[in-house]
């Protein structure tokens, strides 16, 4: 009898434990992928057969169906260029070069992985490859501005369709604070 | 009594990491099970759906792109090949990916490698005879979804996007 309730008990803490780790490694989200460069971290291995378990349960987690890195990149950030963390009452300036790519776009994300509502539904700012990538994000909805909400922290993710293989090797966009 | 604790505590230690690697491992599949559960509301299995744009409000999938349109085809090859078709759009991107139930895409092809002719493939599990005129993509799955991306560069053009990705097909090979 004792041996059985201590099978059991090793049973509901193994199980417990286990689970706690998984949500645990898994709520890493982006910050387990292994290119970073500023504040933008991606990875390679976007819904390859060659990524890891744990690559695999985290993209599933915060972006279901992402392509191949040979169609396209997301760079994703959580932080400004400066190392910190993006503030929805804060205004930011997304800019850099053209990207080597046939299309970029800047959208703002809850931590939650979903678009931040708001009447206008002012979700993102997007270009052509040529173009050099400009977008504004704040709380205030502007001509051409990005809306994110004043009191919660927020994401940027950075599309480029048809990108070029040294994408990630080149400049990428600084996210600079402007005010808060 | 200390042998009957350390061994106490390698079997807790054991039975957590069968778990953590068992959760790590079945979360793509899961979810994509969610999802295609979701997506069976807006069109039935083997048929082409057709979703508006990306709202805040709508959360059918995480992190979706408000500046693309997509289209889904939910396929399940327990009777057979599934054959789909898009035909060229106006829009200076889309393209079509297909992905198995554990997330991992096993085709894309965009407008551009398309070169302006339609996309035409046949999807099917290992074994399925195929028609030998048409391009074969063998799927590891049973179940998994072809998505059909289409860049709106701004909202005004999605009418005629719309119109254009309504000829997309995708039904089972006859």
């Amino acid at each position: 009898m004792r041996l059985a309730l201590r099978i059991v008990l090793a049973l509901i803490l193994g199980i417990a434990i286990g689970l706690g780790a998984a949500w645990w490694s898994l709520r890493a989200g982006i910050g387990a992928f292994e290119m970073r460069s500023g504040p933008w971290v991606t990875s390679q291995n976007f819904g390859s057969v060659d990524a890891t378990d744990r690559e695999r349960a985290i993209v599933a987690v915060r972006g279901l169906m992402a392509l191949t890195a040979s169609e396209a990149i997301y760079l994703n950030a959580t932080t400004d260029s400066e190392g910190r963390v993006l503030d929805g009452g804060c205004r930011y300036r997304i800019a850099g070069p053209p990207l080597p790519a046939r299309w970029w776009s800047v959208t703002a994300y809850g931590t939650d992985s979903h678009l931040i509502p708001n009447p206008g539904h002012a979700y993102s700012m997007g270009g052509d490859g040529a173009d050099p990538v400009l977008a504004i994000v704040g709380p205030q909805a502007g001509a051409n501005e990005v809306v994110t909400r004043s009191g919660e922290p927020f994401e940027l993710t950075v599309r480029a369709y048809g990108p070029d293989a040294g994408l990630f090797d080149g400049p990428l966009p600084e996210i600079e604070r402007l005010s808060c | 009594m200390l042998r009957q604790r350390i061994g106490w505590i390698a079997l807790v230690a054991g039975i957590a990491m069968f778990v953590y690697w068992g959760a790590v491992a079945m979360t793509p599949r899961t979810l994509m099970h969610l999802v295609m559960g979701r997506l069976e509301q807006n069109a039935p299995v083997n048929a082409m759906g057709h979703a508006s744009l990306s709202t805040a409000e709508r959360r059918v999938i995480v992190r979706p792109s408000p500046d693309l349109a997509y289209s889904t085809c939910l396929f399940d090859l327990t009777d057979g090949p599934l054959e789909i078709t898009v035909e060229p759009i106006g829009s200076p991107y889309w393209s079509l990916s297909v992905f198995d139930a554990n997330t991992d895409v096993a085709f894309v092809r965009n407008d551009r490698e398309a070169n302006g002719q339609p996309v035409r493939v046949a999807l099917a599990l290992e074994g399925q005879a195929v028609p030998g005129d048409i391009e074969v993509v063998r799927v590891s799955s049973d179940r998994g979804l072809a998505l059909l991306r289409i860049l709106v560069p701004e909202r005004g053009s999605f009418e005629a996007i719309d119109t254009d990705r309504r000829n997309a097909r995708c039904a089972l090979l006859s």
